[in-house]
């Protein structure tokens, strides 16, 4: 290097360490300011906390979101900080307040509270109920939520859903009480007044005979999802598809249901019905007359004296040899007579209480013998219209009330639907809603798919009036804008898998809040589900990522620059450093061509190499799901809980019986092999044989495993074939412990796939050391181990590294051949990246990063050591 | 060369060298090798012979006797019928995958290459920082970069699904092992012939394209059928990244052969798969029958 360092030079030096200084400066700051602007980088966010269960969700009318958890909290939740703003726990509230109010009635049963439906009414206030009926309103005041004095108690109901009619003055909730099921109608305003009137529900469907239609109660049990009031009807949405219609001016329904009143007054004119009624009547009346009349005769007949009850024959007698017999024991015709009488009129009261509807039915209604048919003219459409679904499958329908129109998915052909709600109301009753409704081209299920079966596959975003829609298979939610009814489009799709019951959207679709369940498997075995909320946040609002990416760019570049400009600035006192600089200056000016044309080398490296690496190692630090992409910090769990798996140990024992094994049979059969074809005599059929060796290599890798899957270990393959003709037991190979680790060993039998490297390695060795060692007097055997094998040691070297990273990375083996019973370290990896769980993941690829490491550098300095000791 | 050498001269040869016979060159343990030879010749056989005789069988008889030939009577319906079903199973994806192997093969090989000429001959000051950046990936199990790697893949480089973003991320981690494999083998190509080049004026794609790569033909030809093979036969990164629409040919074999009763089918289905395979076979006996190659895997 004869190069000399001018006064320029340390100028240029100076000038490169202040510029240097300049960037760093500039783009920390920049990457500060970005980190600022980021915030929050995750497109799915888990919001609650792990242990609350989540139950309802709502959307308020600012954007932002109530839910409710198993707890009986409520929470409000800001659409865009996700950040929670208020919390109530609604059972102390509401003990509290019934504490205050004198009212103990209800105390005991507060804990077994379990509030989960929870609907707005108007701006600011929503209504909570819980599963039995009760009703509770809540108003926001001053950013604060706060349970107002109206609240509605009644004490039996199941379940409920509520709606409210176009001013939000009048509540009408689904409950289900004892066998019934109701529609309540409460005054929002005077919650605490109670019901309002109930409506009993009916369902309608085709008679038996034409022209007729049969009436039976609404069967517990029909999932009512949706109930809607609009222009002074009622619309109830069933999840089969169908739909019930009645208008809002009920009265309270213990009384007869009015729009029986003209069908039972018709009824009885016409003698065809009157006389299938009367058949029916009589039919009954004799059955219950003639239980009755033996259950008296049997147990006790007055003033008839002492009457042996217990006598067998009595026991299975019909009445006529039941009175036969007592008029041969002596007792009077009047006694007799009398019990008749009493049992004659029990029967008529009991047959009138089925059969007339005029009798106090509602006490003793029994559901499967009300069995009624009317003729389908006297039903009264306006007052009370029952729809079913048709020819289509449906899953999931919504009313939006903006537009006046209920849509459907339609799970037989994937399309969108929608009725209007002016043709529902001209429709009569049993129309199917597929005569009625029309299909939405725009809108269907992708490449022939179909609507899901799970969560029903549709909900609405009221604020928004947007719908969604779940597709199958693909598991996405489509978000469709509903705004403009001769154009609905599909505004966006997302990846996910919630219950389309609980997603709810802000008025703009900018945020999505969905609810999502997912099963854990705990160590135990045993299924847990976690509900739990999080955000979604469609991408073209997404600002978020490319913020991102640019302060990753500016804090990389700080980071070179910060480092170059340390290195200029204390180079300018260093005349070494700044000969160095001139030096690779120089270089560099001359190379500048090989320096270019390794950049897009290094940069695949670092983009699919040091990137991964370095990213999982990271990784592993932290709990990255496939549900919830969020680096949360997670104290080094991930660890603990690999090592606090029960097969953690039976793991790495696995995988070290894997290595010695796969170690030995890499080199020892091949070598033999590799011997033996040196020592044939006759070198053309050597020759054969190698050409012949490399036939088998024409099966793909795969396809040779699932043969030995399949063909050889399988419940038909060759060795259950030679098994069973042997006169034993077939076995399964894979999956029996006592046989699996052998049998996966065992396959590649004989082992010889890699010899060509020994027998090349030993054809290349000079003749004249074999000659010496003849000289010597060396044998065969002596000739192999003493010259042969010490000279292609590079060889086995080779081999025995790239096998033992193989061995320790070998997934194939237990993934292909799928012999669960023998787990390793990486199959535990890739079922934890196949189930979601990065960060475990990530945990299980460090580890054996760290053993791989360990071991190969291990072995580099023994072999550094050997090399060394040789040439010494 | 040397195998014609020892046919002709053999007989010649024999009967002189009978006295001399070294003690295993005599007939008894001759006999014992070759016994011993044939005995795993036929084990390594074993998958390729059933493959080819089930595959001409009707289910029945694969699952009654594996090993029975055979019956000449259903052989012309099983043949129809189970390479039927196995075209339809595989015959979507069948000329993508080998095509996509051949791209990924050719694209690794000259990746590789150029890489290991500009490390192997060129000088630049930090050619050995250069270098053991490259080899240090070598210690990294490419394994563990996969939960990192299918997100930024699909994702981030917006490749999605496709065979573009497979391709692109398995040239990028295969690289350093090609490039260690050549420079290995042109670090020992004379030096003379490169000098007396340069001096001649030949500029850097003269050289690597007329002296490297004839030089050290046989061992890119070796890389070039072993990354075909590797990509043809590659299941793990192909299950990972690819979405429904793009498919291995692995992929497919391995989905139906978990399902299917159809055994026969499954048979035919790896002979179909093994069609492309035959060429880098035969490719692999010509050059590598010998094991010279052998001589420089070391590490």
């Amino acid at each position: 290097m004869s190069l000399k360092i001018t006064q320029q030079d340390r100028k240029r030096v100076k000038s490169t360490a202040l510029i240097f200084g300049i960037i760093f400066v500039i783009s920390a700051l920049l990457a500060v300011a970005f980190i600022c602007m980021t915030p929050n980088a995750k497109q799915i966010k888990r919001l609650s906390e792990n242990k609350e269960e989540i139950k309802e969700m709502l959307a308020g009318f600012d954007g932002e979101t109530y839910y409710l958890t198993s707890n009986n909290w409520i929470y409000e939740l800001d659409a865009y900080t996700d950040q929670i703003i208020d919390g109530h726990n609604v059972t102390e509230e509401i003990s509290d307040m019934i504490a205050k109010s004198g009212d103990k009635l209800l105390e005991d049963s507060l804990d077994q509270w379990q509030f989960h439906t929870i609907k707005t009414a108007t701006e600011n206030l929503f209504i909570v109920n819980d599963g039995n009926g009760n009703v509770f309103k809540y108003r926001e005041e001053n950013d604060r939520i706060k349970l107002t004095q109206d609240y509605s108690l009644m004490t039996s109901g199941k379940r409920s859903y509520g709606g409210s009619d176009n001013d939000g003055n009048d509540l009408y909730v689904y409950v289900e009480e004892g066998d019934f099921c109701y529609v309540f109608k409460y005054d929002v305003e005077n919650l605490s007044d109670g019901v309002k009137a109930r409506k009993f529900l009916w369902d309608i469907s085709t008679g038996a005979d034409k022209g007729y239609s049969k009436i039976e109660a609404l069967k517990l049990g029909t999932g009512i999802i949706g109930v809607y009031a609009q222009d002074g009807y009622v619309l109830l949405c069933k999840d089969d598809g169908g739909t019930i219609r009645f208008s809002t001016d009920f009265v309270d329904s213990k009384e007869i249901p009015d729009f029986f009143t003209k069908a039972e007054q018709e009824m009885v004119k016409d003698p065809e019905l009157e006389a299938k009624w009367q058949a029916k009547y009589d039919e009954t009346y004799r059955k219950y007359l003639e239980t009755d009349l033996i259950d008296r005769l049997r147990t006790k007949i007055e003033d008839g004296g002492v009457f042996d009850v217990t006598e067998e024959k009595i026991k299975t007698a019909t009445v006529e040899q039941i009175l036969q017999y007592y008029k041969d024991i002596g007792i009077s015709d009047t006694t007799i007579d009398k019990q008749k009488g009493y049992a004659e009129t029990e029967a008529k009261t009991k047959a009138d209480s089925e059969y007339s509807l005029t009798s106090d039915w509602h006490k003793d209604f029994k559901k499967e013998e009300m069995n009624m048919q009317v003729k389908t003219e006297y039903l009264d459409k306006d007052k009370y219209q029952v729809l079913y679904s048709g020819e289509s499958t449906i899953y999931g329908m919504i009313y939006s009330k903006v537009n006046k129109v209920l849509y459907y998915a339609n799970a037989s052909d994937g399309y969108l639907y929608e009725t209007k709600a002016s043709d529902l109301i001209l429709a009569e009753t049993n129309t199917a809603i597929s005569e009625i409704s029309t299909k939405i081209e725009s809108v269907h299920c992708k490449n022939g798919q179909k609507f899901s079966d799970f969560g029903n596959g549709m909900n609405y975003n009221e604020h928004a009036n947007t719908l969604y829609l779940k597709f199958a298979n693909e598991k996405t939610i489509s978000i469709v804008d509903i705004n403009d009814m001769k154009n609905y489009r599909v505004l966006y799709t997302f990846e996910g898998d919630f219950e389309m019951v609980n997603l709810v959207g802000d008025k703009d679709n900018k945020v999505t809040h969905c609810l999502r369940q997912i099963t854990k498997v705990d160590l135990k075995g045993k299924d847990s589900p976690e509900r739990y909320a999080c955000t979604y946040v469609p991408e073209k609002y997404q600002t978020k990522s490319l913020t991102k990416t640019i302060f990753i760019v500016f804090i990389v570049l700080a980071l070179i620059s910060g480092v170059f400009a340390l290195y200029f600035a204390v180079a300018i006192k260093r005349e070494k450093s700044i000969m160095k600089i001139k030096f690779i200056t120089k270089d560099a000016k001359k190379n500048k061509f090989v320096y270019l044309a390794l950049v897009p080398f290094i940069a695949m490296l670092i983009m699919f190499c040091y990137y991964e690496a370095v990213g999982a190692i990271s990784m592993s630090f932290f709990s990255y799901t496939k549900e919830n992409p969020a680096w949360i910090w997670n104290n080094f769990a991930n660890y603990i809980k690999i090592f606090n798996e029960s097969d953690f140990l039976s793991s790495i024992v696995q995988m070290l019986f894997f290595l010695v094994f796969d170690l030995v049979l890499s080199i020892i059969p091949p070598i033999i092999f590799a011997i033996l074809l040196i020592l044939i005599r006759n070198k053309v059929a050597s020759n054969w044989i190698r050409s012949l060796m490399f036939i088998p290599g024409i099966i793909p890798s795969i396809a040779t495993m699932l043969i030995w899957r399949v063909g050889i270990y399988g419940d038909t393959g060759v060795l259950n074939q030679i098994v069973v003709a042997m006169g034993g037991k077939k076995i399964n190979w894979l999956l029996n412990a006592d046989f699996a680790q052998w049998s996966l060993i065992f396959m590649g039998f004989p082992f010889i796939g890699g010899y060509l490297i020994f027998y090349g390695g030993m054809m290349n060795i000079p003749k004249e050391y074999h000659e010496a060692g003849r000289l010597e007097g060396l044998g065969t055997i002596k000739r192999f181990l003493k010259i042969d094998i010490p000279l292609i040691m590079p060889q086995i070297k080779y081999i025995f590294i790239t096998t033992f990273i193989g061995s320790v990375q070998n997934f194939a083996r237990t993934h292909i051949l799928r012999s669960t019973v023998v787990t390793t370290p990486v199959q535990n990896m890739y079922d934890a990246m196949n189930a979601g769980d990065y960060g475990k993941s990530s945990a299980y690829a460090t580890l054996i990063f760290i053993f791989l490491f360990f071991a190969i550098a291990t072995n580099f300095k023994m072999q550094k050591k050997d090399s060394m000791g040789d040439d010494l | 060369m040397d195998n014609n050498n020892v046919k002709i001269g053999a007989p010649t040869v024999k009967p002189k060298k009978n006295t001399l016979l070294l003690p295993h060159e005599k007939t008894g343990v001759q006999v014992v090798i070759l016994t011993v030879i044939i005995f795993c010749l036929l084990f390594s056989f074993l998958p390729l012979l059933l493959t080819v005789i089930n595959s001409l069988k009707i289910d029945v008889q694969v699952q009654t006797n594996a090993f029975a030939l055979p019956e000449f009577s259903t052989m012309g319906e099983a043949i129809a019928t189970n390479f039927s079903v196995a075209w339809g199973a595989i015959g979507q994806f069948y000329f993508k995958t080998i095509l996509i192997a051949l791209i990924g093969a050719v694209l690794e090989t000259i990746v590789a290459a150029i890489l290991a000429y500009i490390l192997s001959f060129k000088d630049f000051y930090f050619k050995d920082l250069v270098f053991l950046f490259f080899i240090a990936v070598l210690l990294v199990p490419s394994i563990i970069g996969y939960p990192v790697l299918v997100p930024f893949v699909r994702d981030t480089l917006g490749f999605g699904g496709n065979y573009v973003g497979y391709l692109f991320a398995m040239i990028g981690g295969s690289q350093v092992s090609g490039m260690f494999l050549f420079k290995t083998f042109f670090s020992q190509q004379p030096k003379s012939l490169y000098e007396s080049a340069s001096l001649d004026g030949a500029n850097d794609f003269v050289i690597f394209l007329k002296i490297t790569i004839p030089l050290a033909f046989p061992i890119i030809l070796y890389y070039f059928v072993g990354c075909f093979s590797g990509i043809y036969n590659e299941y793990l990164w192909a299950s990972l990244i690819l979405d429904n629409d793009h498919k291995t040919l692995t992929q497919i074999m391995f989905a139906v052969s978990g399902e299917s009763v159809k055994y026969g089918a499954m048979y035919a289905m790896y002979i179909l798969a093994s069609i492309p395979l035959i060429a880098t076979t035969i490719i692999s006996m010509k050059y590598f029958k010998s094991g010279e190659f052998a001589a420089g895997l070391k590490l």
